[in-house]
């Protein structure tokens, strides 16, 4: 009698998510499932809420198992789950989205008012939402949205619950709230499955844990026989055995100066540079503003006041990705949707930043194939719609694009999400030599923070909105491990 | 915390149909300045006899439009139901006979509209868009022209009045009611729910496609409601008799705040907004415009309604979300 | 390295993948089955009468989709439902400036491309700037336009065109109806301007994936609204020779062609999604609406079950081609 979790793997194009992974909560166990950015760990909460399937392994509840990948039954086979995404609906009350799931009835049609008032009483006065229970919840706050994303999953009295990330959110005294509530379901016999980068929370709820690196098991115990410090290193590894990077040791004129830059209304204003020919990374948490800012840079975002841009010494200018193009930067988004004009050949999507410009000339056949020459795209022929490549190439020819405009600034968010080893190291090496040759100044932010310490020769480490420490490999701070304990000691210090 | 009574849900003025209850009342008092005889027991008899079947149609297609979905063939479908209805009279059915085959072709319509959207999940634009250009042909099939007629007691109904109350009147109460009576089920929450964000219901355990369909299916049984009472108020047959329902119903519901968006949104509230439009078109009728201008006036009004009460709509949910963050955060000082 | 690598040459292709490959093979493949069938169900039906008759009718409608092509290329769900009323208001404002007159055709026609091309820019502004569905938004305009040209009907006496439209309409040069001729060239012009103009390779790129554009750095509203912007004046364009075509000229004119222009992109093989498609596809598309119509009419079919099957036939086209997720 329990969730069992068998050698399940996932795979996702060439990148393997989740690989022949095993682990199993108890009634009554609170389990730790612990790693950095990008090892899995959301993969394999979905694949047990039935939203994800997995390519092969198997998932069981007390025995039964997990047939039919649809979060409707994984719910009926006594799963609980918060989504990291959350799964309120937000034109609906907080009192309507917590008892979606089994909404109490009249005559089998009409709802029954004076039961759901009652139930909503009962289900969010432990979260102290009960009060805010008619109201709209975009209309509530962060934390108080993820409480509630936690009643509505404990709503069903599932056997065992998935909490994703749910306390990254949340304010201290939220956090008293989500412990009584976990508790409580632990007590009554329930099992949960932790996911989480707070190390004091983890050791606060949970007796077990298993560590994901890479999408593979590396570790599994009892919380109590593990240091923080063997868990960290566990999570971030050893750095790997990866080709050093040539990088710079000259303290290069400044390219790129930032000042002022406020992402949101409240966050405080955030300043930096970056070097000609300097490679700098953002990285933390995810969404703490590392997108935000490159997107402000790339046209595509507004700051929230007055912001002064200068590139090589000239003011960047704001809310045109035209016009910014025009200035000399390049972006590369990771947003898949936004990437590729999936069914327009790979020619169209190279010139597509040329067309618009007055005077611009457009770059020639040559031109095209000797910059996808230099990543080694593995194409059939520039007239291909370019969807007709694997992802890593698509992405490839993407980063080609814009070795023809030969930028200033290039811009690149999570430039080798989604693609393998041997495409990644390709696009490492291009923007290298792109910061060597031409001098451009490259901004990159990735999920993944060995891919931040290998190609980097600086990282700012952001939170909420600015930034809060930097590594960097002149002064031979910058590490995987450093990296995952700033961020993460800072999540223990917030 | 924060005491209850502070943060009440939605104060009336942030309240989705609040513009068009503007809009109603202030053009309804220009209207009967201008056109005094508009409010004349015969004219309010008229006036919503013309208009019941538009005001009817408008739940239906608030009801598709709060699933996030919409139905371009709302005008062929109550048109395809007018000629059913007038042909089916012809053919010697009685009344009752009518109405209850015209309720189950508006249920097919609306079942296959359904079953495009919700099963075969084509776009609801491209996918109504296509059917209303079957059910047109269909209509033209079965009568080319203008002409036929239906029971002339019925009509006489349709037109009457019941203690003063225009019978138009009372036949949208009861679709009101209904529609309070719909609000209140189970099946418009997971609507609301499927409209204000698909995938976000579906991991919440929603059956999306089925609740789609089944909107689709029930705007059909109100599409041949109000085709009957259409039918009954003109009392022939005409293929393109509803044409224009398609866009005005689409119009009145935004102006009368259901969002395309989805999930938001109320019955009444759309047929405010049809009633701005009907009205609008009645006050350039008093100003002395020459009918020939009606149309074009109206498309003018429409379009600025539309965008009046778009951003309208914005800038009232962007000052009660500052209001309640403020309020939220105070209280949290205080705590 | 494999040979694939850095390759950009033409590849090897065996009989059936040249075939398949071989542009507009499959409307192309249907005409000619339409034809045949034609020809041993109806003896009139390879008579030269008829075959011009089908051509005529074909190009007018060739024309009439000109615009609609080019919006639906924009994607987004562009569809523009101001065609019909476009083409209607154009013929009524030539045929009640011009009349029969042929010196005051140039005024009046320039007139009518204006107020097409000024129809069309707040189609553009409207889909741009609310950030409505195009449906609606063209609908609401050829509401309004529809109301404009009532109207302006009423303080026009009806008119038969001039001569020089009368010949651009109906007459022949050399045996080939002047719409044909018309549709020719405007198929060359909208096909260099598609292929080899900026703003064309830019239109394409739009609607095969608007935020990809954008990130890519294309201006998406200069793009959006000048297609818009270009749709009505062509429909606009279209409406001019329709008036020359039908001979005369009524409040109804130019309705059946909104549907019949969107059932002919779609037949051409353009994407509902946007971003691929073209004009000679729509003018093939176009070509096989008007044979279907001239058979349907050889089996008795009037226009309301013409109507039916043009909606079939969009229903089986979208259910093949575009689901969605939810």
């Amino acid at each position: 009698m329990s969730l069992i979790i068998q050698k399940v793997t996932k795979t996702y194009g060439p990148v393997t998510a989740v690989n022949e992974v095993s682990l199993s909560v108890a009634p009554g166990e609170c389990r730790a499932l612990y790693g950095g950015n990008g090892s899995g760990k959301s993969t394999i909460a979905n694949m047990v809420a039935g939203v994800v399937a997995p390519d092969s392994g198997r998932i069981e509840i007390d025995g039964r198992p997990l047939e039919s990948v649809t979060p409707r039954y994984a719910r009926a086979l006594g799963i609980g789950i918060t989504f990291q995404e959350l799964s309120l609906m937000p034109a609906l009350s907080g009192a309507e989205n917590a008892l979606l799931g089994d909404l109490p009835v009249r005559a089998g049609l009409l709802l029954n008012q004076d039961k759901m008032r009652a139930r909503a009483a009962e289900q969010l006065a432990p979260i102290g939402l009960d009060r805010l229970a008619a109201l709209r919840v975009d209309l509530l706050q962060t934390g108080q949205k993820y409480l509630l994303e936690l009643a509505k999953a404990l709503y069903l009295r599932p056997k065992y619950i998935i909490i994703d990330e749910l306390t990254t959110t949340l304010h201290a005294s939220e956090v008293e709230l989500f412990s009584r509530l976990l508790s409580w379901h632990l007590v009554q016999g329930g099992g949960a499955l932790f996911v989480s980068h707070r190390l004091d929370e983890l050791r606060r709820f949970c007796s077990t844990i298993s560590v994901l690196r890479n999408g593979e098991l590396v570790a599994e115990g009892a919380l109590a026989d593990a240091s923080d410090r063997q868990l960290i290193e566990w999570a971030g590894g050893a750095e790997q055995a990866s080709p050093v990077p040539v990088t710079q040791d000259r303290e290069a004129e400044t390219a790129l100066k930032v000042l002022n830059l406020r992402l949101d209304p409240v966050s405080p204003p955030l300043n930096l540079h970056c070097g000609k020919g300097e490679i700098l990374g953002l990285g933390g948490l995810p969404g703490q503003g590392q997108k935000a800012l490159l997107r402000v840079l790339a046209g595509l975002g507004n700051p929230a006041g007055p912001v002064e841009l200068k590139l090589n010494g000239r003011d960047l200018p704001l809310a045109s990705p035209v016009a910014s193009a025009a200035a000399g930067v390049a972006f590369v988004t990771g947003d898949r949707d936004e990437a590729a004009m999936g069914i327009r050949s790979i020619r169209e999507n190279m010139i597509a930043p040329f067309l618009a410009r007055p005077g611009a000339s457009i770059p020639n056949r040559d031109a095209l194939t000797r910059a996808l020459a230099r990543l080694s795209t593995r194409y059939a022929g520039l007239d291909r719609p370019i969807n007709s490549l694997s992802g890593g190439n698509q992405q490839k020819v993407l980063v080609a694009r814009c070795l023809l405009a030969q930028p200033a600034l290039l811009v690149a968010e999570d430039a080798t999400k989604g693609i393998d080893v041997a495409a990644r190291a390709d696009v490492h090496r291009l923007l290298r030599e792109m910061a060597q040759e031409w001098g451009t100044a490259v901004l990159v932010t990735s999920s993944d923070d060995l891919e931040l310490v290998e190609l980097c020769d600086r990282v700012l480490v952001m939170e909420g909105q600015s930034v809060r420490a930097e590594l960097s490999r002149r002064k031979g701070n910058l590490s995987v491990d450093n990296l995952v304990a700033a961020y993460m000691t800072q999540e223990q210090a917030a | 915390m924060i005491p209850a009574e502070t943060i009440r849900p939605t104060p009336i003025w942030a309240h989705s149909a609040f513009p068009a209850l503007v809009l109603v009342t202030i053009s309804m008092g220009l209207a009967l300045v201008l056109n005094p005889g508009l409010l004349s027991p015969f004219g309010l008899i008229g006036w919503s006899a013309s208009q019941i079947g538009l005001w009817i149609a408008v739940l239906a297609q608030a009801m598709v439009i709060i699933g996030r979905s919409i139905d371009l063939s709302v005008g062929a479908a109550i048109s395809l139901l007018n000629v059913v209805a007038v042909t089916l009279a012809g053919l010697g059915c009685s009344t009752l006979a009518v109405i209850a085959l015209v309720l189950l072709a508006g249920l097919a319509v609306g079942t296959v509209n359904g079953l495009l959207v919700g099963y075969l999940r084509l776009n609801p634009l491209l996918a109504t868009f296509s059917m209303s250009f079957v059910l047109l042909g269909l209509a033209l099939q079965i009568q080319p022209a203008p002409g036929g007629s239906v029971a002339f007691e019925a009509v006489a109904v349709m037109n009457g009045a019941t203690w003063g109350c225009p019978n138009a009147l009372v036949a949208l109460g009861l679709m009101l009611l209904l529609w309070r009576v719909l609000t209140a089920s189970r099946f418009m929450l997971l609507l609301r729910a499927v409209g204000s964000d698909p995938a976000r219901a579906f991991n919440s355990g929603v059956p999306v496609g089925r609740v789609r369909a089944q909107a689709f299916a029930i705007a059909g049984i109100i599409n041949a409601v109000a085709a009957l009472c259409l039918t009954y108020a003109v009392g022939s047959g005409d293929p393109l008799l509803a044409q224009p329902y398609t866009l005005l119903t689409i119009a009145g519901a935004i102006i009368g705040g259901v969002s395309l968006a989805g999930g938001e949104g109320t019955g009444p509230g759309a047929v405010l907004g049809v009633m701005f439009i009907g009205i609008a078109a009645e006050l350039a009728l008093g100003a002395g415009v020459s009918p020939f201008y009606q149309q074009s006036i109206v498309g003018l009004i429409l379009l600025l309604g539309l965008v009046g009460v778009v951003l309208f709509g914005n800038w009232t949910r962007r000052l009660r979300r500052e209001a309640i963050i403020r309020k939220l955060q105070l209280s949290q000082k205080a705590a | 390295m494999s040979s694939l690598t850095g390759t950009d040459m033409p590849q090897r292709l065996s009989l059936a993948a040249s075939l398949r490959g071989l542009p507009h093979a499959a409307p192309l493949a249907v005409i000619a089955g339409l034809c045949l069938a034609g020809a041993m169900i109806n003896p009139g039906f390879l008579t030269q009468g008829n075959i011009v008759g089908v051509l005529a009718a074909a190009a007018m409608l060739a024309l009439a989709s000109a615009g609609q092509t080019l919006v639906i290329l924009s994607g987004n769900q562009g569809y523009d439902l101001s065609v019909g009323s476009v083409m209607t208001i154009s013929a009524l404002l030539v045929s009640g400036i011009a009349g029969a007159s042929d010196a005051a055709l140039p005024q009046a026609a320039l007139l009518a491309l204006a107020v097409g091309a000024l129809v069309g820019l707040l189609n553009g502004l409207g889909v741009h700037f609310l950030k409505l569905y195009p449906l609606i938004v063209t609908l609401g305009v050829s509401f309004a336009v529809e109301g404009i040209g009532l109207v302006y009907a009423q303080t026009r006496a009806p008119s038969l065109p001039g001569s020089v439209l009368e010949t651009l309409g109906v007459g022949s040069i050399m045996g080939l109806p002047w719409v044909v001729v018309m549709a020719l060239l405007v198929a060359l012009g909208l096909t260099l301007m598609l292929r080899r103009s900026r703003f064309g390779q830019m239109l394409y790129m739009v609607g095969a994936n608007t935020r990809a554009a954008r990130a890519a750095g294309v201006p998406v509203a200069r793009i959006l609204i000048g297609t818009y912007l270009l749709s009505g004046l062509l429909s606009a364009f279209a409406g001019i020779l329709l008036y020359g075509f039908a001979g005369s000229v009524n409040l109804s004119l130019g309705a059946p062609y909104t549907m019949m222009s969107v059932t002919a992109v779609v037949i051409g093989g353009a994407s509902l999604a946007g971003g691929r498609g073209s004009y000679i596809g729509t003018c093939l598309g176009a070509l096989i609406f008007a044979v279907l119509t001239n058979l349907l009419i050889s089996f008795g079919f009037g226009v309301a079950l013409r109507y039916v099957v043009s909606g079939l036939v969009l229903l089986v086209v979208l259910s093949v081609t575009s689901r969605e997720k939810f």
